[in-house]
């Protein structure tokens, strides 16, 4: 009895061990639990907390972002950070360098854990854009992400085959909004840096994204490629689309937006001793 | 998603050659040094030709592990593949994939063109194949993990060497006794089927640890 009974506990541990293992694969394996912060809840958040409604849809909240605060190399970027944003809104991120609005803006995208917090998408059925279950979200970082040996419309043929393009507009489409049509054949690397932004903003179209976010969207564009990319907003917008950008360029000017955090305000006082 | 990265990496090659020539025309220098620094003697040519395949065909693939996930780290198509995929794992998979494909492959028929001119017998080509075909995938799928482990480093060589190497031993030994034991007339499937037994376990275990170690280097 004592033999089977040890025999039993023994047994009982490995498998617990094995499903914290598994667990603890999964989590680094899979985008789905790695962001354990992307719940998509099936209701839609009806209140939206200390925050002004600007338009009538905005009490919808789409994205809310709850206490949310991020370290890079042990240093505190902000911390405590909430907002929450409805269909058609945009939001700017402020605040001078090194201050995290690259790293919120990737925390919002998943690439980064945050330390604390999350991130929600009321994403329900209710949803007139006819959301899939997970978010669709578009990133301009500040790596173009075109590859160089490739021609500017490969590239987005990729980047349509890895999105699953729904929106069925052609690559073709996308560079002539964006006016770069001329140089689709040539290897990206042979472009100038401001064209090849203009390839990685042609992306923005290729399908219909819950989400922009661009991460100084504006570098190296002449005014004619701003002019195009506020264009390619402001349809955006219209069509019930969210944007988060930071941009320290004129862009702001036209580029209308509904909040602005200036992430000094979040920024963790150091303690006093 | 899988086949898209496969494909990209396709016509990524077909446009610039000279990443995938690079580990070929290194395992091909190699090789032909060897009469050349050692003995054009067939017979003592022959005894270490299973040695010199595999040092080269080894080295030859970690050559080209250093730019598996790098460039796509660099330029940030990392970040836009991850957003858009379910899963690192699959990105893992995908680039291991096309790293075989690009590198592993040519190495094989390569192979064939030097066995000739290290007078391995007729009758030895089998093993030699056998050997390579289970051989160079696990290869890749060892040394990925490497790759990602030092994806984010400038000058990632030595480490992703000191890294890989001592895993790759295993692979190398029973790699080389294949052929040799043929060469011989000893029966080679022993060692055949623990190579494929070490295929088989890499491609399990090998593109979760990948996958694991890519997580870790972008957040």
């Amino acid at each position: 009895m004592t033999v089977h009974s040890v025999y039993f506990i023994t047994i009982h541990r490995l498998v617990n061990h094995c499903h914290r293992l598994n667990r603890f694969i999964l989590s680094y394996c899979y985008i789905d639990t790695a962001k354990p912060d992307l719940h998509t809840n099936s209701q839609l958040n009806t209140e939206t907390k200390d925050i002004p409604s600007v338009d009538t849809h905005a009490n919808q909240a789409l994205l809310s972002v709850e206490s949310l605060t991020c370290v890079r190399s042990d240093i505190p970027l902000f911390s405590n950070l909430s907002f929450s944003l409805g269909k058609s809104q945009s939001l700017r991120i402020l605040g001078p360098n090194g201050s995290g609005k690259t790293t919120l803006i990737r925390t919002m995208a998943g690439i980064h854990k945050p330390a604390m917090g999350q991130v929600h998408w009321n994403i329900g059925q209710q949803g007139s854009r006819g959301f899939a279950s997970k978010p669709k979200i578009a990133y301009i970082g500040h790596t173009t992400g075109i590859r160089g040996e490739l021609t500017a419309i490969e590239n987005l043929e990729f980047h349509a085959r890895i999105n699953g393009n729904l929106s069925g507009i052609s690559p073709t489409e996308c560079l002539e909004k964006m006016n770069v049509a001329h140089c689709s054949k040539l290897p990206c690397i042979r472009l100038s840096a401001g064209q090849r932004q203009r390839v990685a903003l042609s992306r923005l179209s290729l399908n219909q994204y819950d989400l922009w976010l661009l991460d100084e969207p504006a570098t190296s564009l002449d005014d004619q490629g701003i002019d195009l990319l506020l264009d390619l907003a402001g349809h955006h917008l219209n069509a019930g689309g969210i944007i988060i950008y930071c941009s320290h360029q004129s862009i702001h000017y036209g580029l209308k937006h509904d909040r602005e955090i200036d992430l000094r305000n979040f920024k963790e006082q150091p303690p006093q001793c | 998603m899988l086949i898209a990265i496969i494909k990209r990496d396709l016509r990524c090659v077909s446009h610039d050659l000279s990443g995938t020539i690079q580990p070929i025309g290194f395992f091909l220098i190699i090789t032909s040094l060897f009469p050349l620094a050692v003995t054009p003697d067939p017979e003592s040519l022959q005894d270490i030709a299973p040695g010199i395949i595999w040092i080269s065909a080894l080295l030859a693939t970690l050559l080209a592990l250093d730019t598996l996930f790098k460039e796509d780290f660099i330029d940030g198509t990392m970040d836009q593949m991850f957003i858009a995929a379910s899963s690192l794992y699959v990105i893992a998979l995908a680039r291991i994939i096309s790293h075989w494909l690009f590198s592993g492959l040519p190495l094989i028929v390569m192979s064939l063109v030097i066995a000739m001119m290290l007078h391995i017998p007729a009758h030895a080509i089998d093993a030699l194949i056998v050997s390579l075909l289970l051989g160079t995938p696990t290869l890749s799928m060892v040394g990925s993990i490497g790759a990602a482990l030092t994806v984010g480093l400038r000058y990632s060589g030595v480490l992703l060497t000191l890294i890989t190497l001592p895993l790759y031993i295993p692979i190398l030994i029973f790699g080389a006794s294949c052929i040799s034991a043929d060469l011989v007339g000893l029966p080679w499937t022993g060692q055949a089927y623990l190579m494929g037994a070490m295929l088989v376990l890499s491609i399990t275990l090998a593109p979760f640890a990948t996958a694991a170690a890519l997580r870790v280097n972008m957040s």
